[in-house]
């Protein structure tokens, strides 16, 4: 068994002051897959009204209102999990579909194209470079270990708003586009696929990670499978999932609004992970 | 079947031409306009309004009323399911993708609220008579407009055809703002005030929002004038805000709230929130969309016998969906005969009307649909009825009709009696859509002791 804290901060900034700040904010990890969350608090400054409720998806989602005037407006959510210590998990093979099957339940609808998944020509072109095997479950796992050697990991290429198109042609970019040229992928070869944000359980005596996202298969015999295409490897007990949708439209981490004379500037994130000794220092707060 | 409306065409050529005349000049004064694009911006226009109205048997409109507030029963139970247990769907009597595939199914709109009391507060339904019966062409229940003209209309018939009508003696409409402002009051949520929201001066439907919100004595209001939060929603008037109960809103419901679609900079950030929440009414509700989808709409039949138990009142012409590859070459093999609509559009945008179709022009029908098979309905092209209009020089014109009934859902189910009877812009015109030139009528259903 082990502890992990985990420190989310987001700091937007406005060029001039702004006011009446609206942000849905989706930090609090799920429960599930061999972590409990034992505790969570959201602290924002300036002073917020603050709510709570379950999205579509089930999502916690945390609403902060802010009314006054403001230069800056910080959300923090801090988490604590308990994590079942298991060996790592092995790459599943997902149980195939009858398609009549799929057609008739809950989960067709994260087969069907989102709006930053739109199905494009360009992923049944990168399907047959991917030169994948016939058999959808095997093509899936394939598809899984193999972005990775066609795509290059490379931060600030992409952002969030890069379109999955432009992802597919610049093939660079980060955990999300990763994510995202997965689900495009696994849909088009009749999976129900969907989007996951969250973060990686740190190695022992590793650096603090990061925050991460990956994408999750529901198999026909109704499992959800992860699959972590940046690393092509299963996304199992090491992955905490904060919330799922179709895409990353459906999860982003934090997305509000705010009146002011003049846009704000890219909102800066710190994510810290740790791992703590239980009883340890860090536990005593 | 013409007789009854023919029997208001005026004595004289020349009367006739007078009449025409007055009724123009009726709708200019009372700026009764609809925005229409021309060449790219929207240009406010009186509304070209017709002073023959349609006729209509009380025992007719009474059949009439039973099948539309069954259909409309029925369409809100489907909203409410859907965004709620999803039975129909499980049970297999609508396709799951229907609703999962479609972008009027609003995720952002899910919660207690989608799933508990009325969603549908008004519905427009649209009606054709073909061969002397009755069909239902189209549900609209995101934002059904249209109510407003058809009220101009009976205050013109009022005035310019006092004698007809005394005659005649139509079931008043002027109940209808008392019924809306009692559903939306019931819709409302603690103290404050009802309002109207609008996207304000540039929607073609602005005269509407502006005399509904006079005629209801709410204040109309644009998104930039409401802050909403989890705990409710204020009109800014003035320094200090106002709360608000309830919204009758005129959004089409993805604009409401930035923040819950992103894809939208208007409305008011927060309001969906504030809906999900139970804080502030909406009418209708954000989740009434995903009826109006013109694929859901060929399984409106099975909805009312699912939900209800009962046989559907009113029939409606087949549809066929074009995924299915038999639907498709069925419906491409016979495209002088169809009609092609879009699933997702409303105000006849995207239509495509098979008999009228040059050979060129079904060529291109044929590469659009293909191109799209879920993306269209198919039905077969319907030769509905033609009513009397009256042209400037006094003489009458046949034109296409239809009859749009306002259904006010709850508790107390009522359809206005008359409704919004449109016609097309000329003779050879397939589409009565305002937004396509058409024209409007008053609508009487006679037998009426008292009359206005």
């Amino acid at each position: 068994m082990a502890v992990i804290s985990l420190t989310h901060s987001t700091v937007q900034r406005y060029p001039s002051s702004a006011r009446r700040s609206r942000n849905e904010v989706r930090l609090q990890p799920r429960d599930g897959g061999g972590h409990r969350l034992v505790e969570f608090n959201l602290e924002v400054s300036p002073t917020a009204e603050i709510d709570t409720e379950r999205d579509y998806f089930d999502n916690t989602v945390w609403l902060v209102s802010v009314e006054a005037e403001h230069r800056e407006l910080t959300i923090t959510a801090r988490s604590v999990v308990e994590w079942a210590d298991d060996a790592p998990e092995e790459v599943s093979i997902p149980v195939a579909w009858d398609a009549e099957e799929l057609a008739g339940h809950p989960a067709l609808e994260f087969a069907l194209p989102s709006p930053r998944v739109p199905r494009l020509s360009e992923v049944r072109a990168l399907i047959q470079e991917l030169d994948l095997p016939p058999h959808p479950p095997a093509a899936l796992v394939g598809a899984n270990q193999r972005l990775r050697e066609i795509f290059t990991y490379q931060a600030g290429t992409t952002s969030v708003a890069t379109s999955l198109q432009e992802v597919l042609s610049l093939r660079v970019g980060v955990c999300q586009d990763f994510a995202h040229a997965l689900l495009a992928i696994a849909r088009e070869l009749g999976w129900p696929a969907r989007y996951v944000s969250g973060y990686l359980v740190p190695e022992v005596g590793a650096e603090p990670g990061d925050s991460h996202a990956w994408v999750e298969i529901c198999a026909g015999d109704g499992r959800w499978l992860g699959y972590d295409p940046t690393h092509g490897c299963a996304a199992g007990a090491g992955h905490i999932a904060v919330a799922v949708g179709r895409d990353y439209g459906d999860a982003a981490p934090v997305r509000g609004t705010f009146m002011s004379s003049a846009p704000g500037l890219a909102p800066e994130v710190s994510v810290i992970t740790r791992r703590d000794v239980p009883g340890g220092p860090e536990m005593d707060q | 079947m013409l007789a009854p409306d023919a029997r208001t065409t005026a004595p004289s050529i020349a009367d006739a031409a007078r009449l025409a005349q007055r009724a123009t000049t009726w709708f200019a004064d009372h700026g009764v306009d609809f925005g229409v694009f021309d060449g790219g911006t929207l240009v406010q226009r009186p509304i070209p309004f017709d002073p023959l109205p349609r006729r209509l048997a009380r025992a007719e409109w009474e059949q009439l009323t039973r099948g539309l507030t069954q259909r409309v029963a029925a369409l809100d139970c489907f909203v409410r399911d859907v965004y709620g247990e999803q039975r129909i769907l499980s049970d297999r009597v609508l396709p799951r993708e229907l609703v999962a595939g479609s972008p009027s199914f609003l995720r952002a709109a899910a919660g207690p609220a989608a799933r508990t009391g009325p969603q549908v507060c008004v519905a427009g339904i649209d009606l054709v008579r073909v061969d002397g019966r009755w069909l239902v062409l189209e549900d609209n229940l995101r934002v059904p407009s249209g109510v407003a003209y058809s009220l101009a209309a009976r205050r013109a018939s009022v005035e310019l055809l006092t004698e007809e009508m005394a005659e005649a003696r139509p079931i008043s409409v002027a109940e209808y703002p008392r019924r809306l402002a009692a559903e939306l009051a019931r819709r409302g949520a603690g103290a404050g005030t009802p309002v109207l929201l609008t996207p304000g001066p540039a929607n073609p439907a602005y005269y509407e929002h502006r005399e509904l919100a006079r005629l209801l004595r709410v204040p109309l209001v644009t998104g930039d004038q409401l802050i909403a939060s989890h705990r409710g929603c204020w009109w800014m008037d003035g320094p200090s805000p106002r709360p608000v109960s309830a919204i009758y809103h005129r959004y089409s419901p993805e604009y409401l709230d930035p923040v819950a679609t992103p894809e939208t900079v208007i409305g008011s950030a927060f309001l969906l929130t504030a809906w999900r929440k139970g804080t502030v009414g909406l009418a209708n509700a954000p989740t009434c969309g995903v009826a109006d989808n013109k694929a859901v709409f060929a399984h409106v039949p099975g909805m009312i016998r699912y939900y209800l138990g009962e046989e559907p009142l009113l029939h409606q012409p087949p549809t066929f969906t074009l995924q299915s590859r038999s639907h498709l070459s069925a419906a491409l093999a016979r495209v002088e005969e169809m009609v092609f609509k879009p699933v997702g559009e409303s105000g006849g945008k995207g239509i495509m009307f098979g008999p009228s179709a040059r050979p060129h022009e079904r060529d291109r029908i044929r590469r659009q649909v293909e191109a799209n098979p879920a993306g269209y309905v198919a039905q077969p092209a319907l030769e509905v009825e033609r009513l009397p209009c009256l042209q400037p020089d006094g003489t009458t014109e046949m034109r296409r009709a239809d009859l749009r009934a306002f259904v006010i859902h709850g508790d107390d189910p009522w359809v206005m009696p008359g409704g919004l009877t449109r016609v097309a812009p000329s003779a050879d015109c397939w589409l009565v859509n305002s937004s396509a030139g058409g024209g409007v009528k008053d609508t009487w259903i006679e037998g009426s002791d008292e009359w206005q």
